[in-house]
């Protein structure tokens, strides 16, 4: 559970106390950013992403009533707000890029998305190992991605991602283990890369 | 690849997380040590997931900082009380029964909706929902946070009954009721001493400030029976409207911030009218309900998705909410829907006018 001070500044936070609310977030700041790159592939979008998350929580904090984890409604937040970007990632007057995506079946399927700097960790220093999984990442199903980034990045556990995605342990538990396998299947070629 | 071989590939992940049962994780362990594919396999798994916790991150950079600070203090300077204005001079409805709609939109054709009667001028509320499982598995906030915060943020162009003859009357006569089981034990128990007491429960409400009503117990959700959680946002239909007019296509309606000043409602009023979206592919279906039935209904659609400043509820949970939503005190009527026929991706909008 909280901390004094992280309630003594929830208490703040409520009463509209800007500083207080930016000490709150400090910790999770990292983590939410970091979530919404997983997620949208590139540094624009995630911080804008990012931001709208913080700026959303800090809206509705006058009713979070502090029975269930903040990191917890963070996560939820955030999870929503990127399908919104995903969702709206289609727009007409940018070109449109056609990608393999693959879905819950693990099948290969054609997707057309927006062409907006979708190039997942552009100018980032990466191993090979690296630059295939995110390339392989981006391929997965955004409800495959989404657990796998919640375990295996952010490392949160089964039960945590139950409560963020509003779900069972057991559903969680089988869509770690199919995000997992697809990204075996996708990374088939450069299995190597990743035997130690 | 043996019976057992392909037993231990499907509990590869769970037995790298550590979840297995030991006698599941001692039945993996020992295929895996007579199984040289297998363990491989499981050395390709773990490789990945070790990568995918050293990829590279994104650092909290100085300009990120500023921007989120711009826009924490537009967001706690921006409460305008446009709604509120409108409100506070509406005068002459016969808005003792704010009625809460919930449709189901047309996405194709959005046909502008019935004007109701000044007896009982509706709120306006369409559900989005969808079909997808991504869109099913992405609502999750919980009753108890954003989920009840929703309406005290978006939903200031709800006004709960206010004090009066006719507010009276129609809240003496929807004597709360249990609610259905989807709606739990809180909801109920709050129902149940309420009843024999609705005119003092409604005043009570009366006197709450927004974040009061938020406050209050949230219903349990299909979380409960391991089904998606529900949540629910409102906004104000006008407030899209009049943007929508100038931005025909705009996709999605700003909800106005709730004025810290507004808190309990003075009155209702306005018409009813189907919000605009350019969503695509729905059927319409309206809901009334009771300004009395509101909070209820809401909590029914509490953590789903937002889309398009509307929910996305997933199609296999839309019967059981309509059956909840049907069997609330203060729910009026529906309209049928124009067309039979649902396409493939179904939206409800929730939101108010």
């Amino acid at each position: 559970m909280k901390t004094v001070s992280e309630q003594e500044l929830l208490a703040c936070c409520k009463e509209g106390d800007i500083d207080a609310f930016e000490q709150l977030i400090e910790a999770y700041q990292g983590k939410i950013l970091n979530y919404c790159y997983r997620m949208l592939g590139n540094r624009s979008d995630a911080e804008d992403a990012a931001q709208e998350v913080f700026v959303k929580v800090f809206r509705f904090i006058k009713s979070f009533s502090g029975q269930s984890s903040f990191s917890t409604w963070l996560y939820k937040v955030a999870s929503n707000v990127c399908l919104d970007f995903l969702r709206k990632s289609k727009r007409p007057d940018h070109a449109t890029v056609s990608l393999n995506q693959v879905n819950s079946e693990g099948e290969e399927f054609s997707l057309s998305l927006e062409d907006n700097t979708y190039a997942p960790y552009q100018n980032v220093q990466m191993t090979e190992a690296q630059r295939a999984l995110a390339a392989a990442l981006d391929k997965l199903s955004p409800e495959h991605k989404k657990v796998i980034v919640l375990r295996d990045i952010e490392g949160l556990s089964y039960e945590e991602i139950a409560r963020i995605l509003g779900t069972a342990e057991g559903t969680v538990k089988s869509r770690i283990n199919r995000g997992r396998q697809t990204l075996q299947k996708l990374l088939e070629k450069d299995r190597e890369l990743f035997l130690i | 690849m043996s019976k057992a071989s392909n037993h231990v590939k499907e509990q590869l992940s769970a037995y790298i997380d550590d979840v297995l049962s030991d006698e599941e994780r001692a039945l993996v362990e020992k295929e895996l040590a007579s199984c040289a594919t297998c363990r491989e396999n499981a050395d390709f798994m773990s490789g990945i997931i070790n990568t995918a916790k050293s990829l590279p991150e994104l650092d909290i950079t100085e300009d990120f900082r500023v921007g989120l600070r711009e826009r924490l203090e537009q967001e706690k300077t921006a409460k305008v009380p446009v709604r509120w204005s409108y409100w506070r001079y509406v005068s002459g409805f016969a808005a003792a029964a704010a009625v809460l709609v919930l449709s189901v939109i047309t996405l194709n054709s959005l046909p502008e909706h019935l004007e109701l009667t000044s007896e009982t001028d509706p709120k306006q509320v369409t559900i989005n929902r969808g079909l997808s499982t991504e869109l099913r598995e992405s609502g999750g906030i919980e009753p108890d946070s954003i989920a009840s915060a929703a309406p005290t943020e978006e939903a200031h162009g709800i006004i709960y009954s206010a004090a009066g003859e006719k507010a009276e009357a129609a809240q003496n006569t929807s004597a709360p009721a249990s609610l259905p089981e989807m709606a739990t034990a809180p909801r109920n128990e709050n129902n149940q001493k309420a009843e024999g007491q609705t005119a003092e429960k409604i005043t009570a409400t009366d006197d709450k400030t927004f974040t009061d009503i938020a406050e209050e117990p949230a219903l349990e959700t299909a979380d409960e029976k391991g089904g998606v959680p529900m949540r629910t946002s409102l906004y104000d239909t006008n407030q899209q409207s009049s943007t929508d007019a100038a931005a025909a296509d705009s996709e999605t309606a700003t909800p106005a911030a709730v004025p810290e000043s507004m808190k309990a409602s003075t009155g209702v009023g306005g018409s009813a009218h189907l919000a605009r979206t350019n969503t695509q592919q729905a059927e319409a279906i309206c809901y009334y309900f009771s300004p009395e039935a509101l909070e209820s209904a809401r909590q029914l659609l509490v953590a789903y998705p937002e889309e398009d400043g509307g929910f996305i509820v997933p199609e296999e949970s839309l019967p059981a909410i309509q059956e909840s939503l049907e069997a609330l005190p203060g729910y009026i009527r529906r309209t049928m829907p124009e067309q039979e026929t649902i396409s493939s991706e179904i939206k409800m909008m929730l939101c108010v006018e």
